[in-house]
């Protein structure tokens, strides 16, 4: 029942991202009622807590229990961050949390995009015409009408400023 | 005795100097990963505009600077460029392709990875031939293949500052999300001097195209190389910054290992990526410290899908090649040397099409007159006045009046040549006719030739130059009697045609 349930959820959910959007992607929740209506809608029957154990009949996270003090050192490494050699057990928890989580969505066969089930293939042509129509939008910030240091408090002559220095050569 | 056996290899016939550069027993494998940046207006997932110049951090948009919640959209001129690319390096468009994340931490990349093509890249295959006309070391045909060529950002620039206190990175991210298209070749090269022949050729390549400036020193193209000797282990070369850079570091780095193999250590030449500093390749990190990219598909662009036939459909503007062999043959008829100074400088190609138009196709001028003309003469005078070519200085229309001067005997060639040098010095003058300048500065030439002035013109010139006449008359420097022709020439200003006093001369001094 598990496993009908939340595939044909993440078929559902209106929200995953096959490609490039516009910003609105669904109409959003009024209310925290209508919220909670959605989801206990009787085809949501699906649990996060058992997308994020390694408790599904058929999906074994082999990646999830290959977990260690060590992963955690690399990924730390990886992204610049440090923690307490206290905070390990909960990070390499987290960690394996989230990696089932994937290996449950990687599991959803129809997630993977094929050629041909995305749009209509482009020609000369159709891109001739879209770089015809190519124009920066104030929207999105392109037309350099904003300040883009106005978002940090520390500048140098136009410039970010990265303390502590970076490798010099990456 | 006869020595039978060979002082080096000649299984390559492809490289006269060969020999010279590689040591024996000792085989050289390059392959080259070359990074251009695409010269569009916008960028590669945003539509800021690209700027090679601009005050740091003035072009970019929320998604370059990576605020949450922005997207990324294909500029389709990116992806243009990207297949005019494919289509001239011979390689198989994919019709469809994806992009990925690789994940890294650095101050150049807020967004904390760069959008590129890993799995399925746009373009697979192809090749590039070095021919005989690129390089005159090359003698045969090499065929350089290629592995595949993917589209991705360019980062940000980060300086990095020291100073007595504090360490710290300046960033700018004006760069950011510039398009790339990534080459990447097989490990086909042997020689440096290959590798100099395919860099410029590649430049070249993409000049032609449009795509991108080719420029290595301003960062527009950025050569990475993978070198190993006898099949050991590979080492890869970064921060490359010239074409010598390439060069010097590869050969620097091919006798490192040798060095090493050599002495016995050859357990010392790993997998590495080194750097060059002017003088010698250090150590930026090893296999065991590579970085994890942590590849992943990019769930925000959808996968680009052509359609089948689109190469087929691509119209290129004419290739290095290509125009190689027109300038050659009729109705150029240009030396290898010329064509190549030509189709090495888009501009002045054009300009020497356009001077050819008006002068030989339209006028009936002698064809050889334009090609000598704007690579000996114009580009001459520009060197002199050291500053670059620049078509607008003497346009077409202007020197196809001189050279048409030239062909109808109304100056000739050494008076038109002060006449040019007179007009890049004083351009005021450019807005007079050719014709009225002849007359004004007096260069026309002399159409009833005075055959008193020719007399004691020579007369002169045999007098001055007594030792080289009994050097002609001993018949031992019979050539010198153009050096002759010349002083003549010289004193009667160029207004005399010099076949005129070449006759005289042969005809005193009983040659």
């Amino acid at each position: 029942m598990f496993r009908l349930g939340y595939k044909s959820v993440i078929r559902n959910i209106q929200g995953i991202r096959y490609l490039s959007t516009k910003p609105t992607i669904g109409q959003p929740f009024k209310s925290q009622q209508e919220l909670s209506n959605y989801l206990s809608n009787p085809q949501s029957n699906w649990s996060i807590q058992e997308l994020l154990s390694n408790a599904g009949p058929e999906i074994i996270s082999k990646r999830a229990d290959g977990i260690t003090r060590k992963t955690v050192d690399k990924m730390l490494k990886l992204s610049g961050l440090q923690a307490n050699p206290e905070e390990y057990d909960e990070l390499i928890q987290i960690l394996k949390s989230q990696v089932m989580f994937i290996d449950h969505l990687h599991a959803v066969p129809e997630l993977e995009v094929k050629a041909g089930q995305v749009g209509k293939p482009l020609g000369l042509n159709e891109i001739y015409e879209q770089i015809e129509q190519l124009e920066g939008s104030e929207d999105k910030g392109e037309l350099e009408n904003w300040d883009p240091l106005s978002l940090t408090n520390d500048s140098l002559n136009g410039q970010y400023i990265i303390k502590e220095g970076l490798i010099k050569n990456k | 005795m006869v020595r039978c056996h060979r002082l080096f290899s000649t299984s390559s016939p492809l490289l006269k100097k060969k020999q010279e550069l590689l040591i024996p027993g000792y085989k050289l494998k390059c392959g080259l990963e070359i990074h251009s940046q695409l010269d569009t207006k916008f960028k590669l997932f945003s539509l800021s505009k690209t700027s090679f110049q601009s005050t740091p951090n003035s072009k970019i948009s929320y998604f370059d600077a990576s605020l949450p919640g922005t997207q990324p959209l294909l500029n389709p001129e990116a992806l243009l460029f990207a297949l005019k690319a494919a289509k001239a390096l011979n390689s198989t468009i994919n019709t469809f392709s994806t992009f990925d994340r690789k994940h890294y931490f650095y101050g150049d990349q807020p967004l904390g990875y760069q959008i590129t093509q890993h799995y399925q890249p746009y373009a697979q295959g192809g090749f590039l031939k070095l021919l005989p006309h690129d390089n005159e070391s090359i003698t045969g045909e090499k065929i350089i293949n290629i592995e595949q060529i993917q589209i991705e950002q360019d980062t940000g620039k980060s300086i990095y500052t020291e100073l007595e206190n504090e360490a710290f990175s300046k960033i700018d991210l004006n760069r950011t999300n510039i398009p790339l298209i990534e080459m990447v070749t097989k490990p086909d090269f042997e020689t440096p001097e290959e590798i100099r022949c395919f860099i410029k050729k590649y430049q070249n390549l993409v000049r032609h195209l449009g795509i991108c400036t080719g420029d290595l020193e301003t960062g527009a193209m950025r050569v990475d190389v993978n070198i190993s000797v006898n099949n050991g282990h590979r080492v890869e070369l970064k921060n490359l910054s010239t074409t010598s850079s390439v060069i010097n570091a590869i050969k620097y780095e091919y006798k490192r290992q040798i060095k090493l193999i050599e002495s016995g250590e050859t357990s010392k030449v790993i997998q590495e990526t080194r750097g060059w500093d002017g003088s010698k390749t250090v150590r930026l990190r090893t296999k065991e410290g590579a970085l994890d990219y942590r590849y992943m598909p990019d769930p925000e662009l959808p996968p680009i899908i052509l359609e089948n036939g689109i190469n087929e459909s691509l119209k290129l503007p004419k290739l290095p090649d290509e125009l190689m062999i027109e300038l050659k043959n009729a109705p150029y008829n240009l030396s290898n040397k010329d064509a190549s100074i030509l189709v090495n400088d888009l501009k002045l190609l054009n300009y020497y099409f356009q001077l050819f138009e008006e002068t030989v196709i339209k006028n009936k001028v002698e064809s050889k007159l334009p090609g000598n003309w704007v690579i000996h003469e114009l580009l001459g005078g520009f060197t002199k006045l050291q500053i670059e070519f620049n078509p607008n200085l003497i346009n077409v229309l202007k020197l196809s009046e001189l050279l048409i001067s030239i062909n109808n005997e109304q100056i000739t060639k050494s008076s038109a040549k002060l006449l040019l040098q007179h007009l890049m010095n004083n351009p005021g003058d450019l807005k007079r006719p050719i014709l009225e300048l002849i007359d004004d500065y007096d260069l026309g030439k002399e159409s009833n030739v005075d055959q008193d002035l020719i007399g004691e013109i020579i007369n002169q010139v045999l007098e001055e130059q007594s030792e080289i006449v009994e050097l002609i008359k001993s018949g031992k420097r019979l050539n010198s009697v153009k050096f002759l022709v010349g002083q003549c020439m010289r004193l009667s200003q160029g207004k005399i045609k010099p076949n005129i006093f070449e006759d005289e001369l042969k005809l005193k001094l009983g040659i």
